[in-house]
């Protein structure tokens, strides 16, 4: 092969290679980003899909037994909860872990008038304004655990018309429900 | 190298070779032999009928093999077209009438023996000559043509790769909106602060839990059944107290129980149950 043969296939050789690669190049710029995000990306779909399944069978157990799960540490079911804690379940998580609480709450309710109270001369009676009394009650709290931020961040946007928040490395998703209370009128 | 003996009756070259097994018989002899052949051979050149190791492509003075005044003179080789053994001008020996069948020439014996073939005409040499150098300029065209092509073709197929690494190169470190996914969620401070006093009203509301059932503060949020890491605790008396969490920079944030802030006001009715007035 003479040295103008040589010289011919080699530039054409380098020349298809090159822009062999810069295409590669482009695809790369194109999709890495994307790529990049796509695992913390399932994350946090995941973490979203397991707190709704936490959710509505804590509720479901609300619903029918008239109380909230018991409370349990972190990555533990509860015994309400058992089919939720198979090996492959929302408890088994590796990137976070999820746990189940209770938290009390306080409620001012109006409390019942007392009709067979005797009038006390000129002063006013006690009926002309409402008389508030607190009411205990309980309500159910969804947390993940994560030392990913970005992950708890997302969850905080995702239930921003929920009460949560998040403390270190916990956030906390709590359940309001309309509760009996716990403690009997004063 | 095969020496030939003039002899009158010109045997088939296996009896000279057969004689040659019979005298030598061993590497020394072989040697002898040869240094014996070759002194001979500078002794009387004109011995030697074949000149060894010609190349069919070498000069022409190589051509000169035959001492036989009966052979033809070989064409010039300058200006004799190609022409085989077979050309009519060039009568060949061998094909004569007027040799005996059964007695080839010497020439016709000794390139049947070394397998020169046709070569050894000049005239063949020449054509074949000619043919490889024409071979060769055909060959040289054929791949210079398209070398011409790629002379024309490279620089574009360069600008080409240099325009695609640059766009690389700008997606790559300054990518545009379109192509950056949506960054992940990021805290910040307000968010925080914001978080904080969520968990201080969310433990405030275990304190005044716990006073609701037993009509008096807890020294201490360990007598709670739930807590919140990170979160003090001081009593104000028997009525009131304070939750003291703390910012990442250290700012205290504080939720006292006579008097919460506005900030809290605002957060209290985070868990009140839906439609719950």
């Amino acid at each position: 092969m003479s040295s103008a043969t040589r010289h011919s296939t080699r530039g054409v050789a380098v020349g298809d290679v090159l822009i062999f690669l810069a295409t590669l190049s482009i695809a790369a710029a194109l999709l890495y980003p994307a790529w990049s995000v796509r695992g913390f990306r399932a994350s946090v779909e995941l973490a979203i899909s397991d707190v709704e399944t936490l959710s509505a069978a804590a509720r479901t157990v609300r619903g029918n037994e008239n109380r909230w799960p018991t409370p349990v540490a972190p990555g533990e079911s509860p015994p309400e909860l058992s089919g939720l804690g198979a090996d492959d379940g929302i408890f088994s998580r590796i990137e976070y872990t999820v746990g189940w609480t209770s938290w009390e709450v306080v409620d001012s309710v109006e409390a019942p008038r007392s009709t067979d109270l005797p009038a006390a001369g000129d002063a006013p009676q006690d009926s002309d304004g409402p008389v508030m009394e607190p009411v205990v009650r309980s309500v159910g709290a969804v947390t993940v655990h994560s030392g990913d931020e970005a992950l708890l961040a997302e969850l905080i946007g995702h239930y921003s018309d929920r009460a949560s928040f998040v403390l270190d490395t916990m956030w906390v998703l709590v359940l309001a429900e309309r509760a009996q209370p716990l403690v009997a009128r004063r | 190298m095969t020496v030939d003996e003039p002899e009158e009756d010109a045997g088939p070259i296996e009896d000279l070779d057969a004689d040659l097994d019979e005298e030598v018989e061993s590497a020394d002899d072989l040697a002898d032999l040869i240094a014996q052949t070759l002194a001979e051979a500078e002794a009387e050149p004109e011995d030697f009928d074949v000149e060894p190791s010609v190349s069919p492509l070498d000069d022409d003075s190589h051509i000169e093999v035959l001492d036989d005044p009966t052979e033809v003179e070989p064409a010039p080789t300058t200006s004799a077209p190609p022409a085989g053994p077979t050309a009519p001008d060039a009568p060949a020996v061998p094909a004569a009438p007027e040799a005996p069948p059964k007695a080839p020439s010497t020439e016709q014996e000794l390139y049947g023996a070394l397998d020169l073939g046709p070569l050894s005409n000049p005239d063949v040499r020449d054509r074949l000559l000619a043919q490889a150098l024409a071979h060769s300029e055909m060959q040289d065209a054929r791949y210079r043509v398209p070398y011409a092509d790629t002379r024309r073709v490279r620089p574009w197929k360069g600008a080409l790769a240099a325009l695609l690494l640059l766009v690389a190169a700008v997606l790559a470190l300054a990518p545009p909106g379109w192509v950056r996914p949506e960054p992940p969620a990021q805290l910040s401070d307000v968010g925080r602060a914001r978080s904080l006093r969520a968990a201080l009203l969310l433990q405030a509301q275990q304190v005044d839990a716990y006073r609701v059932r037993f009509q008096r503060l807890p020294d201490s949020l360990d007598e709670l059944t739930s807590g919140l890491p990170g979160v003090r605790f001081v009593k104000s008396g028997t009525r009131a107290y304070q939750l003291i969490g703390y910012e990442r920079d250290g700012n205290a944030i504080i939720y006292d129980s006579s008097n919460p802030g506005p900030e809290f006001a605002r957060l209290t009715p985070s868990w009140t149950p839906e439609g719950a007035p």
